[in-house]
């Protein structure tokens, strides 16, 4: 097992290097260790280990990224559009991809990039193998331009990234959509840069009732 | 007196003034050819150790129609034109001399007298006396400001309005959120709302007795009402979706406002007595940032129809629809000046910078007011002759006041944290 988590990873870095030039994704959020917040709605993380076993045991929501990255896998792990789901659910990537938690935008542009469908992919089967689990989307804009035509654009890449999750599965009654615009950005610097790191949208695993 | 001189007496006077306010002014640019005015501080009582003058004075510096000389200059302290000595004020620099008293009567209310004159003292022009209630005073001195702008310009001064804005602070680290107003001259400000949450999209109604707004304090979009008086807050929408961009219709009856509950953000009409909605843009694009016609009977607003934002105007009964902006591919966040005659969008100039651009509405010429890289949300003033906007400086949000014809500007920063959003309230009354 540990020999083809390895080989998954070699593959998934190599392709990453090849796409870097060319690609909006920036990885993986960091998490601000002292921001408390992204921890209020989230049910209890297992350990990755217990992942493994999702059909057999009782659905929780996946684990998110946390401060200090308790992870048998070492390295700063990607998603790709050509990392595969296997069916029995191959815990050690389809981990790594329901960890990506964010999906960024051109400026103006709705349209979800390739690089995320992995990601996108493994968040689909996995809500769609827990009905019970619901998520919450929440759209983002740099801050360039009017707030409440940011608004509606940051509602714009999330209902376009709900879209895809509903295509793929998942039941509506699941989704939730939010936008924010340009009030909530990741970084405040007015350059590029920050820029296309506040064009995004979040996905949260929220309670499972509505 | 150097230029530098009198820029730094009128900086120590908004200063003064200023203890509780947050914000302050900063003359940026005035041409030469203001009209010179010596108000004379007034006589008699001074509230608030503020003298009547000197408020008078500020004002009509702030309107960059008029240049005041400094009172250190003047020869004497005539409280009335029977008082000026005869031949004394031949040859002050100023054609217009302001004198004035202010007394308190023995029921706690103030009196007020003043004269404008001219040619020396020779002439009088205006000359009025009137009473206020205790907690009006400085109403008085804005008053008194704009009886003589319209003396002098022929139109209504806008020395007794306030401005709505957004305020963005800091406490333990975390970003916080106060809905605010104050005096133009950034005076007498009251917090309406704190939160820990975003507030967007302030507007008065036609009354100025209640505000709108848009605030996240639900974690989702929702619009508030708010009156003045009793601080009292309703919920007006908070559909799935967007609830945004609430505007007054100029009979205070109707509320124009942004929601996306249909399937993506289209503009509808609410009547305020029945709550009941009437959808007006029906279209895929984002259709959102609604403002009225005076005739109440269109809406302008940003639609990205044409593949980027853009202004239209729309007929409410009918739904004709026409685009109003060809210049460039952004222009959004349209306000209409009270005359009908301008319209002022957010305009995009460069690849990344942003600039209030004016566009004629009769002849269709459009100009660029602003020259600073991120500005945004014009509001006019009721006399439709300035713009308020917010703009920054270096890095942090400020609120910029720039007359329509460009020659006079200053700067609102906040003194505590950041501001944005701001709109000019109508006339008080």
């Amino acid at each position: 097992m540990n020999i083809k988590k390895i080989a998954k990873i070699t593959t998934v870095s190599m392709l990453v290097a090849s796409m870097a030039a060319c690609s909006t994704f920036r990885g993986p959020r960091p998490i601000d260790p002292n921001d408390d917040s992204q921890f209020e709605n989230l049910p209890p993380a297992p350990a990755v280990e217990s992942i493994r076993g999702i059909s057999e045991s009782a659905p929780e929501a996946p684990e998110t990224g946390s401060a200090n990255l308790d992870n048998p896998i070492q390295g700063n792990v990607v998603a790709d559009s050509s990392t595969v789901i296997n069916a029995d659910g191959s815990a050690g990537s389809m981990a790594d991809l329901l960890k990506v938690r964010v999906y960024y935008f051109g400026t103006n542009l709705s349209d979800i990039t390739a690089i995320a469908y992995g990601s996108l992919n493994a968040h689909a089967g996995y809500l769609s193998k827990n009905p019970n689990l619901r998520v919450q989307l929440s759209g983002h804009t740099d801050e360039r331009g009017t707030r409440e035509y940011n608004l509606a654009l940051g509602e714009r890449r999330a209902n376009a990234v709900a879209r895809y999750l509903v295509t793929n599965g998942v039941n509506p009654s699941q989704i939730s959509v939010v936008s924010y615009g340009k009030e909530k950005p990741v970084d405040d610097g007015s350059n590029e840069e920050a820029w296309s790191k506040n064009r995004r949208v979040e996905l949260d695993y929220v309670s499972g009732n509505p | 007196m150097t230029l530098l001189a009198r820029w730094m007496s009128l900086a120590l006077l908004c200063i003064c003034g200023s203890a509780q306010a947050d914000l302050t002014i900063e003359i940026t640019q005035r041409l030469d050819d203001a009209t010179p005015i010596a108000v004379v501080p007034f006589t008699g009582i001074e509230a608030e150790n503020t003298n009547t003058g000197s408020i008078i004075r500020a004002d009509l510096d702030r309107s960059g129609t008029f240049r005041t000389l400094d009172p250190a200059g003047l020869p004497g302290r005539p409280g009335s034109s029977a008082e000026m000595l005869p031949g004394a004020w031949q040859n002050v620099a100023a054609d217009l001399v302001v004198v004035g008293n202010a007394g308190k009567l023995a029921d706690g209310r103030y009196s007020f007298r003043y004269e404008l004159l001219k040619k020396g003292g020779l002439e009088r022009i205006l000359s009025e006396s009137f009473t206020v209630d205790a907690s009006r005073w400085r109403d008085a001195a804005h008053y008194i400001s704009d009886r003589i702008y319209k003396q002098i310009t022929g139109e209504p001064g806008v020395f007794a309005t306030k401005i709505l804005y957004v305020n963005q602070y800091k406490r333990d680290g975390r970003k916080r959120y106060r809905l605010e107003l104050s005096d133009v001259d950034g005076e007498r400000q009251v917090t309406l709302l704190d939160s820990v949450e975003p507030i967007l999209s302030p507007t008065w109604s036609p009354s100025a007795r209640q505000v709108a707004y848009v605030s996240f304090e639900s974690r989702k979009p929702a619009i508030f009402v708010q009156n003045l008086a009793t601080r009292q807050r309703t919920k007006l929408t908070d559909f799935a979706g967007l609830n945004g961009a609430p505007a007054w219709s100029p009979d205070g009856k109707r509320m124009a406002l942004t929601l996306s509950r249909d399937g993506n953000p289209e503009l509808y009409v609410m009547d305020l007595d029945s709550r009941q909605l009437t959808r007006v843009t029906n279209n895929p694009a984002i259709d959102t940032e609604p403002r009225w016609t005076s005739d109440g009977k269109s809406l302008i607003f940003t639609s990205d129809r044409s593949g980027g934002p853009q202004i239209y105007r729309v007929n409410i009964a009918s739904g004709d629809t026409k685009r109003l902006t060809f210049s460039g591919n952004f222009n959004a966040r349209g306000d209409i000046s009270p005359n009908d005659r301008y319209l002022a969008v957010v305009h995009q100039t460069g690849a990344s910078s942003y600039a209030i651009g004016i566009q004629d509405l009769n002849n269709g010429v459009f100009s660029i007011l602003t020259d600073t890289p991120l500005d945004e949300s014009p509001s006019f003033s009721p006399n439709s002759r300035m713009v308020v906007y917010a703009t920054r400086k270096g890095r942090m949000g400020v609120l910029g006041i720039m007359s329509l014809d460009g020659r006079f500007k200053l700067r609102l920063p906040a003194v505590d944290g950041e501001v944005r959003e701001p709109v000019w309230s109508p006339y008080l009354r």
